[in-house]
This record gives C-alpha cells, sequence and structure tokens, in this order.
C-alpha cells in the first residue's frame, strides 16, 4: 500500500431517478470518525469478495469506489454493501 | 457490467438438490456469502424469490379476494421486510405512504387484471408487497424481487416516493417482467426493462385517472420534487431529457433517439437513460393510434413483453421489430395500429424506416 496521500472517489449511479452523484473524499484530512469508518470499509473483504454472478437489484443504487493508492477500482450494487459502508458513502456523497 | 448472471433462486435450486456434489456445495457457499452480505441468513421474508412462501403473520386468516395486498413499514430502518401495517380488505392505516402504497398497489393490480387479464405480477394470484418508510431521508424506491421498496426522500428535494402512483406501477412492472421476459438488466435490454416499467406505470396512472393517451402527461414521478427543484418529473416519455433542469441536481439526461444512445458503464450500462428511446416510441405509437393507450398499444407491447419470441437479451432493434410484428398480427397489416407502430419506432432511430434525428 502507497504511503501518500489517499483519496477515495465514490460515484453512486443508478436508482429509480437515474441521478449521479460523485464525491472525492482526501482520508487525511476527514475527521477521526469518518477516518475509521473508511478503514473498515476498504480493509472490507466485500469490496474484493463479491460474487461475479450476481442478478442486478431493479433501481437499486450502483456505487463505485476508486482508490488509486489501494490499487482499487470496483462496482457495487447498494444491498451488497453492508448498512454501515452504505451510510458512510450516502454521507460522503452528501458533501458534494 | 457483465450479464452473466446466477439467480439466487436457481443456486438455491442446485443446492436443494439431493448428493454432495461440488456443485451443490458451491451453490451453497455463494447463498451463504450472499446472505452474509445482506446481513441476514439466507431465508426468510425479504429475500429473493422467497415470495411464495408465506410468512406467518401476513397469511393468517389470509383474505383471499385479489389483489392480496400486504403493506409493511420499515419504521426508516433498511431491514426488509419490516413490520405489517395493512392487509387486503383492512381500514386505512392514516399513515400516507402506507395508504398510498395500498391503492397504488389495487390500482396496479386493476391494470393487468381487466386491460391484459392477469391475475397478479405472476399470473398466479401472487400477493402483492410494499414496504413503506425505508430507510432515513432514502430517495428511491426499488424493486427486491418480491416486494416494492419506498423511501420517504430526503423533504428537501425529494417527497415521498409513493406521491406518484405511476412510481408504485414501475416498482410492480419489474415483478411482471422478472416473471415473463425477465429481460437483462444491463445495457439495452436493461434500458427496455426499465422502459417496459415506465410504460406500464404510466398507463396505471393513466387508467386510474381515465385519461386517453392525447390527455395524458406522460411523466415518470410527477409531485416527486420539492417545489425548490425545476423541473415538472424525473422523466417524460413524450419529450425525454425535459423532465428537470435544475442548477442543483442537473439536467435530464434522456435521449429520445438511438444516434443519442448513451454508452456507459454507469448504471447498469445507463439503463435510466436510454430508457428513453423505447418510451418514446411508445408515446408515439400510443398517441398515433389514439384512444386509450392502456388498450391497443399496452396490448401490443405487453403481449411481446410476456410473450415466447422475446429473450432475455432482446436489443431495442428486436423489440421494435417484435412489436411492430404483433400489431400486424392483432390488427392486420397495413392497420392504423400496425402503421403506427412502425412510424413510432422510425422516429426513434429504429425499424426497417428509420429516420436521423432532425
Amino acid at each position: 500500500m502507497s504511503t501518500g496521500r489517499r483519496t477515495v472517489t465514490v460515484t453512486r449511479s443508478g436508482g429509480f431517478a437515474g441521478m449521479r452523484a460523485e464525491h472525492t473524499v482526501d482520508l487525511e484530512t476527514v475527521d477521526t470518525q469518518q477516518a475509521e469508518a473508511w478503514r473498515r470499509l476498504l480493509a472490507d473483504d466485500v469490496l474484493r469478495l463479491l460474487p461475479r454472478a450476481e442478478r442486478p437489484r431493479p433501481d437499486g443504487y450502483v456505487y463505485r469506489l476508486v482508490c488509486e493508492a489501494d490499487d482499487l477500482d470496483v462496482t457495487l450494487p447498494e444491498h451488497k454493501l453492508p448498512a454501515e459502508h452504505r451510510a458512510l458513502l450516502d454521507q460522503t456523497l452528501r458533501l458534494r | 457490467m457483465p450479464c452473466t448472471i446466477v439467480p439466487p433462486y436457481i443456486l438455491a435450486a442446485i443446492a436443494g438438490a439431493s448428493g454432495d456434489s461440488p456443485v451443490v456445495a458451491a451453490a451453497l457457499r455463494t447463498l451463504e456469502l450472499d446472505a452474509l452480505f445482506r446481513g441476514r441468513r439466507p431465508r426468510g421474508d425479504g429475500d429473493v424469490r422467497d415470495a411464495q412462501r408465506p410468512t406467518p403473520d401476513e397469511d393468517r386468516d389470509l383474505v383471499e379476494t385479489p389483489p392480496r395486498r400486504r403493506i409493511r413499514d420499515a419504521d426508516t430502518g433498511t431491514d426488509l421486510p419490516g413490520r405489517l401495517v395493512r392487509r387486503e380488505g383492512e381500514a386505512a392505516t392514516g399513515d400516507l405512504a402506507a395508504d398510498e402504497a395500498y391503492d397504488g398497489l389495487g390500482a396496479t393490480y386493476g391494470l393487468y387484471a381487466e386491460a391484459y387479464a392477469r391475475d397478479s405480477l405472476d399470473d398466479d394470484g401472487m400477493p402483492l408487497r410494499a414496504t413503506v418508510h425505508y430507510g432515513v431521508d432514502y430517495s428511491n424506491a426499488f424493486w427486491d424481487g418480491t416486494r416494492m421498496v419506498f423511501g420517504d426522500g430526503d423533504g428537501t428535494y425529494f417527497n415521498r416516493f409513493t406521491i406518484s402512483i405511476d412510481i408504485i406501477g414501475h416498482e410492480l412492472a419489474h415483478g411482471v417482467t422478472e416473471n415473463t421476459s425477465d429481460l437483462l438488466y444491463a445495457g439495452q435490454p436493461g434500458a427496455l426493462n426499465e422502459s417496459m416499467s415506465d410504460v406500464f406505470g404510466s398507463l396505471v396512472k393513466q387508467r386510474s385517472l381515465a385519461q386517453g393517451a392525447a390527455d395524458a402527461d406522460w411523466l415518470i414521478g410527477a409531485g416527486l420534487f420539492t417545489g425548490r427543484v425545476q423541473g415538472v418529473a424525473l422523466r417524460s416519455m413524450a419529450a425525454p431529457g425535459t423532465a428537470y433542469d435544475d442548477p442543483v441536481i442537473g439536467t435530464d439526461p434522456q435521449p429520445g433517439h438511438l444516434d443519442d444512445y448513451v454508452e456507459t458503464s454507469e448504471d447498469n450500462g445507463g439503463v435510466h437513460i436510454n430508457s428513453g428511446i423505447p418510451n418514446r416510441a411508445f408515446h408515439l405509437a400510443a398517441t398515433a393510434i389514439g384512444g386509450n393507450a392502456w388498450e391497443q398499444a399496452g396490448e401490443i407491447w405487453y403481449a411481446v413483453l410476456t410473450g415466447d419470441q422475446i429473450g432475455r437479451d432482446c436489443d431495442f432493434a428486436t423489440f421494435a421489430a417484435l412489436t411492430t410484428a404483433e400489431a400486424a398480427l392483432r390488427f392486420g397489416d397495413g392497420s392504423r395500429e400496425a402503421t403506427a407502430v412502425g412510424e413510432a419506432w422510425a422516429h426513434v432511430g429504429l425499424g426497417p424506416a428509420s429516420v436521423p434525428q432532425p
């Protein structure tokens, strides 16, 4: 893992409204509580072990997480994300 | 976005088969993973394709009169299915969202039953399930494979999602699609899947208001935006791309012609964006035919969606050809209906007589 600056870009697309939201968060400047939530999310196997054979949920949100420092670029349907992570992402997107 | 999909119910069927084969073991593992990620056990009311399995409280003193509605309340949590608040035949709860959902389910059941002789989503009397008050400030509604789920909106830009009856019809139409053609939820078949939901959602509204094609607003989600948003609805079937234009929430991105098809990896390949193209074709066909859109035009679309010619990977061109052929079969070659359907597709850039974007 890189020891340089870590940023995560969160994109949410889909949903009944089909509206797109995006926000980039700098993990070094977010508050302690948020930073801890981000550490838990980025370390969560859910990002790497998601079953590829997945039936999308009609009108569910689709999240994409990109963190270059972690060599991470994943797309996840809303219903595969634990509530804690989903709350963090939605909170982040409200900062836009 | 991969299109290879093994639905959970197939995995469950594999896992339920006898024997200890590696396939069964793998299916079980996937199901367990699946359940783990959902934060619940593999079986339960909320699980995909578990709809037909009655839960004790829902079906106690079961009222057998269709549409067999059951409304639940998530109490702003995200655990499904939520607390049962109203069953078929019970009095209004006084909760706006719960009662709007109940009425919307009834109107939707009525369209399918009376216009298309279809008994519920599976054409076998399946109970209609809804959960309201899902999440906090949740500005969305979705179909989870067994029920429609509605958020309250954020109150700033979005009102509650039960406010517009076509949204209820939209979600339930996903259930009909899943039980029939089962169009893939990605790319062009995904945009068709979305368009089917907008078409039949709008037809639920038009029929409940007794509006002919010429009088309908052809909007999806009218009333959903708060007064702060510059927009009339989320989508316009008559004029895709014109529903909203707001400095904060952005501009309606829908195209209304194949030339403007949006290639994207987001939104399962732009399913909520490119649905504007087949939406506009339906609007053009229905208004050219005239009268009530749920009659001739709706019958043609319904017959193709639920027929045996359509495949899960159906693209726009194939759907255009199927509906044009269905119109000719049903109403005759050269009939007003057949001509209207062919010309409608041509106007959005599809079919043998297609015309470019002006």
